[in-house]
């Protein structure tokens, strides 16, 4: 029995196994399905970070679809000799008469990028080239008969300085027998490759060989204007998109555009004071300024829902991820006073005038004056004066304009005192709570000395007075009252006798 | 009414009194905290200790036992003695200016 049960198992072992082996998954990849590596157009850039022993940074340089003009231009060129025009006049030969070209981004180590571009006359094959490497299992990409020139800062290719333009570096006039497109092994991504037969292999399930240079995506970015008032409150008011025509019909309920999209960011120089999400529930916020400056209001779209806007809500969906780039709206501008003096950072801002608010344009709170408007000269004046004013005790005493309290705030208690005013002033407000009758007793909470968070408390006295002594104590408080009363009712009298004096006129003060 | 009337002109009397101080003492106090800003914190902790020690006087008139009525009885009376006679003061010197003009 025991023997027929492993005769079956085993039976049934050497059955299964080779469908495992034979039968091919349905998931299975070609070993060339790793080589071809793409990017978007808004990835056409290259930057430099601490590379090398000397740490060689340069900020990025963003060629986008330019590098086609990058190349003719002789001022981009790091010498102007015969290879550099054989090059010149070889590319425009390639792409005028039926040749093939393409442009890569390479990244071979941390810290530097290049680009480089290819291409290959018309008298060439123009076939793509698939290799794999079953040792190193490098998946590769090749041209033959290719001509390539790269896109390099100055000095990656000097080995030292800070010289950060970025140049065209052609090493030879002549067409390269083989050279690497794309690895799956080596940090390079192809933009395109055009006029060459993709030539895949066979199974090949990998990304698409990008044909042409890609469109670039549409930029959306958010409008808004701002409002700034003398106290140095900012209001922010956001518009609509550059694409959303109408955004105040959209119904905010929509799970598209109901959650939060857009994130408004507040900065004074390079400090980021405040920033808020908000959705287009809330089109209107305000900042309040930190004194005299430059400031900066950023927004951008963010958490970008990719949904589309059933009927009957037919307005353009917020934004699809493709085909769209959002793009942060900034505002530049400087708090000096009662003058606002601003830029937008075109085009991504698109600030515009509307009704009650600014637009993004230089608020020059000056008149303009026709030459014998004496008035409205004495209003620059005054405009002057007042900035002046604000500027000197910026200066001097480190006051900004929003710590000037209003006047009825310096006329009332309201005002939160500090310093010498604060000693002089205290009497005062003891008097006036006095008078206010915010005297009522509450406990006393004591904090016992070294010991945390422990209090001794006192009671209101009167009410354990009243429990113990309940006849007693309404017997002294009569006598205190009468007292009182005696005490108020002779001084009134003294009083009302002064006061039908008409000779006297002397006032009665209080001695604090 | 009547004594609502002469609060008013209480609170307006010491309002005035507190702005005044304010205006005068700004930009001393704004130059003490640019320049000496720790004799500025010292200054700012004797007038918090002030206001510290008054919040203790609600007890202390509850301890004492006096009656909330004789309270009200006191401050009505130093409202009446430090706005009345301003107001008759006042009256009297529009009357002088009238027969100064007149006579």
């Amino acid at each position: 029995m025991i023997k027929k049960i492993i005769l079956i198992l085993t039976a049934l072992i050497f059955t299964i196994t080779p469908l495992f082996i034979l039968v091919p998954s349905a998931s299975a990849v070609s070993d060339y399905d790793q080589a071809y590596r793409t990017i978007g157009v808004e990835d056409m850039s290259i930057e430099m970070n601490n590379y090398g022993s000397n740490n060689l940074s340069c900020d990025e340089f963003f060629i986008g679809l330019n590098w086609s003009d990058f190349i003719q231009d002789e001022d981009n060129w790091r010498q102007k000799t015969q290879t550099y025009y054989d090059f010149r006049d070889n590319f425009n030969d390639a792409i005028n008469n039926d040749g093939a070209w393409g442009v890569t981004k390479r990244s071979p180590s941390s810290g530097y990028e290049y680009i480089t571009i290819f291409f290959s006359k018309e008298s060439y094959t123009h076939n793509l080239n698939w290799f794999y490497n079953p040792i190193t299992e490098a998946q590769t990409v090749n041209l033959n008969n290719v001509y390539t020139g790269g896109i390099y800062f100055t000095n990656y290719l000097t080995g030292s300085g800070t010289n950060c333009k970025p140049v065209l570096s052609v090493n030879s006039a002549n067409p390269n027998p083989g050279a690497v497109l794309v690895s799956n092994n080596s940090n390079a991504w192809n933009f395109f490759i055009h006029g060459y037969n993709p030539n895949y292999p066979v199974d090949y399930e990998g990304e698409l060989v990008q044909e042409e240079a890609p469109t670039p995506k549409t930029n959306i970015y958010p409008r808004f204007s701002y409002s700034i008032n003398q106290q140095g409150q900012v209001t922010v008011h956001y518009l609509s998109s550059n694409l959303i025509q109408n955004p105040q019909s959209i119904d905010c309920t929509m799970p598209a555009v109901g959650a939060y999209n857009l994130r408004v960011s507040f900065y004074k120089g390079s400090t980021l004071l405040q920033t808020r999400d908000i959705d287009c529930t809330e089109p209107i916020f305000d900042f309040q300024t930190d004194g005299l400056g430059d400031y900066s209001i950023e927004m951008e779209y963010i958490n970008a829902p990719d949904l589309e806007l059933p009927p009957p809500y037919l307005y353009q969906p917020l934004f699809p991820l493709e085909g769209y780039n959002p793009v942060k709206s900034i505002v530049n501008f400087s708090y000096i006073g009662f003058i606002v003096s601003g830029s937008n950072t075109q085009p991504q801002a698109d600030c515009t005038a509307g009704s009650g608010v600014n637009s993004c344009d230089v608020q020059n709170e000056f008149n303009d004056c026709d030459w014998a408007d004496f008035g409205c000269h004495l209003s620059n004046f005054i405009i002057q004066l007042q900035i002046w004013v604000f500027n000197m005790l910026y200066a001097v005493f480190g006051i900004t304009p929003n710590q000037i309290p209003q006047i009825e705030q310096i006329f009332s208690f309201e005002l939160d005192t500090h310093g010498l005013t604060s000693v002089v002033t205290a009497p005062l407000s003891v008097f006036n709570n006095l008078i206010s009758s915010s005297y009522t007793c509450s406990p006393l909470n004591l904090p016992l000395p070294n010991l945390d968070n422990k209090n001794i408390v006192l009671p209101c006295l009167t009410p354990i007075y009243e429990d113990h002594f309940s006849s007693g104590f309404v017997m002294y408080q009569t006598i205190i009252t009468g007292i009182a009363f005696y005490y108020v009712t002779v001084n009134l009298l003294r009083h009302f006798k002064e006061l039908t004096d008409p000779k006297k006129d002397s006032i009665e003060v209080i001695k604090l | 009414m009547i004594e609502s009337i002469f609060l008013v002109i209480f609170n307006t009397v010491l309002n005035f009194l507190v702005g005044i101080i304010r205006l005068i003492l700004l930009p001393i106090d704004a130059l003490i905290q640019a320049w000496i800003p720790d004799l500025s914190n010292g200054l700012t902790a004797i007038g918090d200790l002030i206001v510290i020690m008054t919040q203790t006087i609600g007890w202390a008139i509850s301890a004492a036992g006096i009656p909330s009525s004789v309270v009200a009885l006191i401050a009505s009376y130093w409202i009446f003695v430090v706005t009345v006679p301003v107001s008759v003061w006042f009256i009297k010197l529009v009357l002088k200016w009238y027969k100064a003009l007149r006579g």
